[in-house]
Formats: C-alpha cells, sequence, structure tokens
C-alpha cells in the first residue's frame, strides 16, 4: 500500500545553515508519526517543506503518490496545516474563522454550517464560538487553531507543537483530539519537543537533532536500543574516568552516558541486580551524592545519542 | 475569479470592524474637509484679483477709462509709467498703445498687448486672458450705450457719463466664465473636498492596509493561506482586490460626505460633485488600484506593524502634499508641478477637477485614468515581487 506521507533524502539549507539534512521517512493510513526534537532541530522547516511553503533545497515529498513539487493543489486538499504559531483573524469570532476557511476549501451553506457546527462541538469551544477570538484564552487559541486545519477534512494532518506553552489540561484536550482525528483513520505528523507526548501519543516517531534523525521506530523500540533494564544515574564528586573503570568491573552493568561527577547506566534486567551493582561501585571507592533508578524513557535516550537534555 | 473575491470580501470585513479603521475612514476626512474647505475659502482666481502691471503709453481719457474697466474687471491694476516701463520687472503686462483714445473714437481697430513671463502660472495667464476679454467686451458695451459720435471735442460731462456707465454692474454675467482653454484653479470647497477625497483614499489605504498586511506577514495567517489550495497569485490578488475594494468604500464615503456639506451649507460651504457623479466614482477605480498596489508594496517592505502606521501616514501625507491634495498644484513652482506627476494624487487631482470643477466626462479623463491604471500595474507588480506570503 503507498504510504499516505513519504519524504525522501529532504534537505534545506539556508545560506551556511543546513537546517534538513537528508531526512526520509514514510508514514501509513491512521498512523500517528512523532518528530521529536529540541529547539532547533530543524522540525518546521521539514513540516514547511511538506506543506509546500519551503521550496527544499533536495529531495522529495509525496502525498498518496502524488508529488507536493508536481501537483501542489492536489496535495494541498488532501493535507490540512496546523502551524506552530496560532495564525488566526484575531478580531473575528471562532465561527467566523472556521467559516471563512470553509469557504477556501469550497465549503458552503449546509454543508459548511454542519461541519463548522460538528468541529467547534469538537473542539469544545461551542459555548463560545460567537466571540471575538482575541478574548480567548491560549489553549482555547490552540484549540481553534488545531480546528483550522481539520476544516476540509484532510486525510493527512501537519502539526507543528501544537501544545507549545499551554497547561497541561489544555494539552490533554489537544491530545485528546487528535487521537479522535487518527481513529477516523486519518494520517497524522506530529512535532513536539514533549517526549511525554510523543510516548503517550506516537505509534511511530523519528528522534531528530541538527536536520537529521537519529533514530526511528515505536517507542519500545526507541527504548529497547538502550538496552533491557533500569537506569540508574549517580551523582558525586567522582570523574568521568573512575566511574568508567570502576562499572567495567561490575556484572550487568552498562555505562550510557558518563561524564565527570555525573553518570547514566543500565542495569541489565538478567543480570544481578541494582544493589549489586550499587555494591560494586561502592567498593571501587566511589561516593555519590545522588542516587536515582527509573525505567529508562525517551529523554534517556535522547541523552545517549546526543550527548545533551531534550530541553535546553 | 471567485476565490479573490472570498479572500477581498474576508479582508474588507475585516477591516470594516477594526474601530480605528472606522475612524480614518469617517471622522477625520469629514473633519479635513470641512477644515480645508473654510480655511482655504475663496483662494484662486476665481475669486482673487488678478495682479496686471498696466502701461498706459495713450494717457487719453478712454485709456484711463479702459483701466477703470480693468479694476472693475477683478484685476489689481498696477500703473507704470511709459517711461519706468523699461527698467520694471513684471509677471503680466498689457500696454495701451499711443492714440488708443483717438482710434477707438474714430472706430479704428486698436490692440492692447498682453505680455507674460515664461514663468507666469499658467492657469492664471489663462484666466488673465478671459478677463481681458470680458473687460473688453464690457468696456464696448459701455461704449455703445455712451454712444459718443464726436471726435474732437468731449466735454468733461461727457467723459463723466463714460466712467458712470463703467462702474455699472454688467447686466449680463457670463456663467461659463472659464469655459473653453482657460481653467480657473479650484479653491476652496472646490479644491479642497476632492483633495481631501483623494488624500483619504491613500491615508485609508495606506496605513490601514499597510498595517494589516505587515499583520498578517508576521502573525502566520498569510503563509497559512499558503498552505491552502490557493496560489500566490490568488492571495496576492484577493489582497490587492480587497484594498481596491477598501479604497472604493472610502471614495463613495467620501463623495455622500462632500455631497451632504454643499447640500447643508455647513458653515456656507458651496460644493456639488456636479451632475457626473458617476463618472467621478469612474474614474476613482484606477487611482484606488494604484493605492491598492502602493499598499501592496508597502505591505511587502514593512517589517512591523509601528513600521506601517508611521511610514503609511508618511507616504500618504507626502503623496497628498506632493500631489496637489492640500493646495491646487497650479499656485506651485514649475518644478513642483513636475515632480507632482510622479504620484498618483496629482492624477486623481486632474480627473476630479476636470469633472467636478470643468464638467467634463469619462472622455475627457481617459489619460488621468490610464496613467493611475499604469501606476497601479507598476506598484502592484513591485509589490507582489516584494511580498513574501510563504513567510
Ligand atoms: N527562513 C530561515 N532562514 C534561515 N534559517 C532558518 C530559517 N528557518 C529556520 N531556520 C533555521 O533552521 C534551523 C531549524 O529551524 P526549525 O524552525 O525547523 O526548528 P524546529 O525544530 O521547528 O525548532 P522549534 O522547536 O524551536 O520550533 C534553525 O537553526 C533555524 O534557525
Ligand atoms: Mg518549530
Amino acid at each position: 500500500m503507498t504510504p499516505v506521507l513519504e519524504v525522501r533524502d529532504l534537505r534545506k539549507v539556508f545560506g551556511d545553515l543546513v537546517a534538513v539534512d537528508g531526512i526520509s521517512f514514510a508514514v501509513g493510513e491512521g498512523e500517528i508519526y512523532g518528530f521529536l526534537g529540541p529547539n532547533g532541530a530543524g522540525k518546521t522547516t521539514t513540516i514547511s517543506m511538506i506543506c509546500g511553503l519551503l521550496k527544499p533545497t533536495e529531495g522529495e515529498v509525496l502525498v498518496q503518490g502524488l508529488s507536493v513539487a508536481d501537483d501542489p493543489r492536489a496535495v494541498k486538499r488532501r493535507m490540512g496545516v496546523v502551524p506552530q504559531e496560532v495564525a488566526l483573524y484575531e478580531e473575528l469570532s471562532a465561527r467566523a474563522n472556521l467559516e471563512f476557511w470553509g469557504g477556501i476549501f469550497d465549503l458552503r451553506g449546509k454543508e459548511m454550517k454542519d461541519r463548522v457546527a460538528e468541529l467547534l462541538d469538537q473542539v469544545g469551544l461551542d459555548e463560545r464560538a460567537s466571540e471575538p477570538v482575541k478574548n480567548f484564552s491560549g489553549g482555547m487559541k490552540r484549540r481553534l487553531n488545531l480546528a483550522m486545519g481539520l476544516v476540509h477534512d484532510p486525510q493527512l494532518i501537519l502539526l507543528d507543537e501544537p501544545t507549545v506553552g499551554i497547561d497541561p489540561q489544555a494539552r490533554h484536550k489537544i491530545l485528546e483530539i487528535v487521537k479522535q482525528i487518527v481513529a477516523k483513520g486519518r494520517t497524522v505528523l506530529y512535532t513536539t519537543h514533549y517526549l511525554e507526548e510523543a510516548e503517550d501519543l506516537c505509534d511511530r516517531l523519528a528522534i531528530i537533532d541538527n536536520g537529521c534523525i537519529l533514530a526511528e521506530g515505536s517507542v519500545d523500540e526507541l527504548k529497547a536500543q538502550l538496552g533491557e533494564g533500569s537506569l540508574l544515574t549517580v551523582q558525586g564528586g567522582f570523574g568521568a574516568a573512575d566511574l568508567t573503570t570502576a562499572a567495567s568491573g561490575v556484572s550487568g552493568l552498562q555505562p550510557v552516558e558518563i561524564a565527570d561527577g555525573r553518570g547514566m547506566l543500565l542495569v541489565g534486567r538478567d543480570g544481578p541486580g541494582v544493589s549489586h551493582a550499587l555494591e560494586g561501585l561502592f567498593q571501587a571507592g566511589l561516593t555519590f551524592d545522588d542516587i536515582s533508578i527509573k525505567e529508562p524513557n525517551l529523554e534517556d535516550l535522547f541523552l545517549r545519542l546526543t550527548g545533551r537534555e531534550l530541553r535546553d | 475569479m471567485r476565490r479573490i473575491w472570498h479572500l477581498a470580501l474576508h479582508d474588507t470585513r475585516l477591516f470594516l470592524v477594526a474601530r480605528e479603521n472606522l475612524f480614518f475612514m469617517f471622522l477625520m476626512p469629514v473633519m479635513f474637509m470641512l477644515f480645508f474647505s473654510v480655511v482655504f475659502r475663496g483662494n484662486g482666481p476665481t475669486d482673487v484679483s488678478i495682479s496686471l502691471q498696466v502701461v498706459d503709453r495713450d494717457s487719453g481719457f478712454l485709456s484711463r477709462a479702459f483701466v477703470k474697466q480693468l479694476e472693475s474687471g477683478r484685476f489689481d491694476v498696477v500703473a507704470v509709467a511709459p517711461a519706468a516701463a523699461d527698467s520694471t520687472a513684471y509677471i503680466r503686462r498689457l500696454i495701451i498703445p499711443v492714440g488708443f483714445t483717438d482710434s477707438v473714437l474714430a472706430h479704428r481697430p486698436v490692440d492692447v498687448a498682453l505680455t507674460k513671463k515664461s514663468d507666469s502660472n499658467l492657469e492664471y495667464d489663462a484666466a488673465a486672458e478671459v478677463r481681458l476679454r470680458q473687460v473688453q467686451a464690457r468696456f464696448l458695451g459701455a461704449l455703445a450705450r455712451w454712444n459718443q459720435e464726436a471726435v474732437s471735442e468731449i466735454s468733461v460731462a461727457d467723459q463723466e457719463a463714460l466712467l458712470a456707465l463703467i462702474a455699472e454692474q454688467p447686466r449680463l454675467t457670463v456663467a461659463a466664465e472659464f469655459a473653453g482653454s482657460g481653467r480657473p484653479v479650484p479653491s476652496g470647497a472646490g479644491q479642497s473636498i476632492p483633495g481631501m477625497l483623494a488624500m483619504f483614499m491613500v491615508m485609508t489605504v495606506a496605513i490601514g492596509g499597510s498595517e494589516s498586511l505587515t499583520r498578517e506577514k508576521l502573525g502566520g495567517t498569510l503563509a497559512r493561506l499558503a498552505t491552502t489550495t490557493y496560489s500566490t497569485g490568488e492571495i496576492l490578488g484577493g489582497k490587492l482586490l480587497h484594498l481596491v475594494l477598501v479604497g472604493m468604500v472610502q471614495a463613495m464615503v467620501l463623495m455622500a460626505a462632500g455631497q451632504a456639506i454643499g447640500r447643508l451649507g455647513l458653515f456656507g460651504i458651496d460644493f456639488s460633485w456636479g451632475p457626473r457623479y458617476w463618472v467621478v466614482l469612474v474614474g476613482l477605480v484606477p487611482y484606488a488600484f494604484a493605492v491598492g498596489g502602493v499598499t501592496l508594496l508597502l505591505g511587502g517592505l514593512f517589517r512591523t506593524t509601528q513600521q506601517a502606521e508611521s511610514l503609511g501616514w508618511m507616504v500618504g501625507m507626502v503623496f497628498a502634499a506632493l500631489g496637489g491634495c492640500w493646495w491646487p498644484l497650479e499656485i506651485m513652482p514649475r518644478g513642483a508641478q513636475i515632480l507632482g506627476g510622479f504620484f498618483p494624487t496629482f492624477w486623481a487631482m486632474k480627473a476630479l477637477h476636470a469633472v467636478v470643477t470643468f464638467g467634463r466626462g469619462l472622455d475627457g479623463i481617459l489619460l488621468p485614468m490610464a496613467v493611475l491604471a499604469g501606476f497601479g500595474a507598476l506598484f502592484a507588480w513591485l509589490g507582489a515581487r516584494t511580498m513574501k506570503v510563504t513567510g
């Protein structure tokens, strides 16, 4: 089956800066594909090339087999874009915003009325539909911003950080809406730098940094790249070399990321366990100010892949 | 085209719900119309005496009577002795030749010569010529009624009888005083009301329009439009049509306001767009297009909405001043008149005066309309190249 979205060797160069450096991936029908990466990773640039706002320096984008470059109108009809920055007409009501957008996609009369009412209900703005958008809270604007991209019921929806800068409750609401969309068989490309969202929402995701995909797969597949087990994080007055030497003497303990005064180690599930590992490190003469044990998550994977935290 | 209208009507609706735009559209221009009409009332040659140096080489009683006739014909006569004529500077000079009195009394034709300096104001010159013809006609009329046949002996009483005839108000005034090639300089409300209309079409569209374009550019709604099935051409076409619509709404509002002011005679202002108001409206369409094009370019150039507000304002002012919205360009130096031709406002004022002041029809304003359409096309093209729709 042709994927709904297929991106091949996409590259974008701004002057000296390589914003997107040869990205390829494919998203199938009914799938939520996540793009997880820090600020400046190249998420928005990729989305802009997919939706035809930016011309790729190299590479191509296919939507249901149609090329964005060759057949932009047909592709854009199949695609709904929700930009990272809320882009609404502040003076107009939520309903008027949606109606204008519906008109853009040739909705008329009853069809328009029904669709707008349905969307207002879906994003929970039906009671405030007649108020000017400028009176809305950040979360309400985000919901309307999302609804605008759905007016023409597109097959492919590009969501660029749709939850950035809003409170957890409003974020939860948006995630619910996204899940509903996908339940109807629509396909979503979802960019975020919140890993909880990516873990919660995405069927598959790509971790991207500096314009490159560093790892790709389902959440479980990605976590497995760290190895099976628990993550032991230690802090103290030790040097990186001391910890590395000490860890190599303990069975079932693998370094993930080690620096002076700080270390992350994987305690293998099938090995002798956490207490054994800690004992081994103490015996090597190390002292710690702080010790924590947790299940590995994507944050840890990101740290391992890039040596940096996801959030700066 | 339907898609372009969809955008244009949407934008125009947005424009009209913004309160500050309404202030610019309704209140400000009407206040300006009233103010300028009252302040500039009675300027220009329609009401003002035209200065004229007279060299009376004849010094006969009829030449003196003719000078009297000139004075009552709204000439500001400065008499210069024939001996001093060569050394005196002048702008317009009338020379009454030797033997004027004798020739007239003998029913022989006689020429009075009107000379003008090349830098004199053309419109005033034309007005001077027309008035001179009227003065001659009245003078002849007075002579005819005086009916003095005697050539040699004319009593003082007879002379006074002629002067009395000259001093009489003319029985027939020609209403179309400046018909033909002699055009007056529009003054008072006849200048200010069309002037403010032309100025506020620029002001409203350039300030409000470039502000909203800049806001859309920065706020992402423009780029968002580009993610839809709309092409860049359709988006820019919609924006341009919107600006033209706003311009025409402004034009209609101010035409109605001008007509109402004249009808009510507010502050004694006498004004009407005349019977050909629809020609005015049609003539303003290419002007609105030119103003829309300029605004599209401004919207493409501006980086912040503050720039749009302050620089948009300045552009409006410069266009208005140099294009002849505030005062008739006819009274400006030649250089300013040539410079004015580079501004759409100049051609709009030309078209407005042609219809409103001189009663010309659509065929009389084809040139300014074509020039304005050319301006519009040029600026729209530049604007389309400057405006980055895709952010
Ligand atoms: N128009 C542009 N001109 C020059 N550089 C650009 C342009 N757009 C983006 N960049 C650069 O490209 C890189 C990727 O930017 P992009 O906006 O795609 O990142 P992002 O992953 O969306 O980040 P964020 O999470 O902050 O939205 C950044 O270094 C950015 O500065
Ligand atoms: Mg981004």
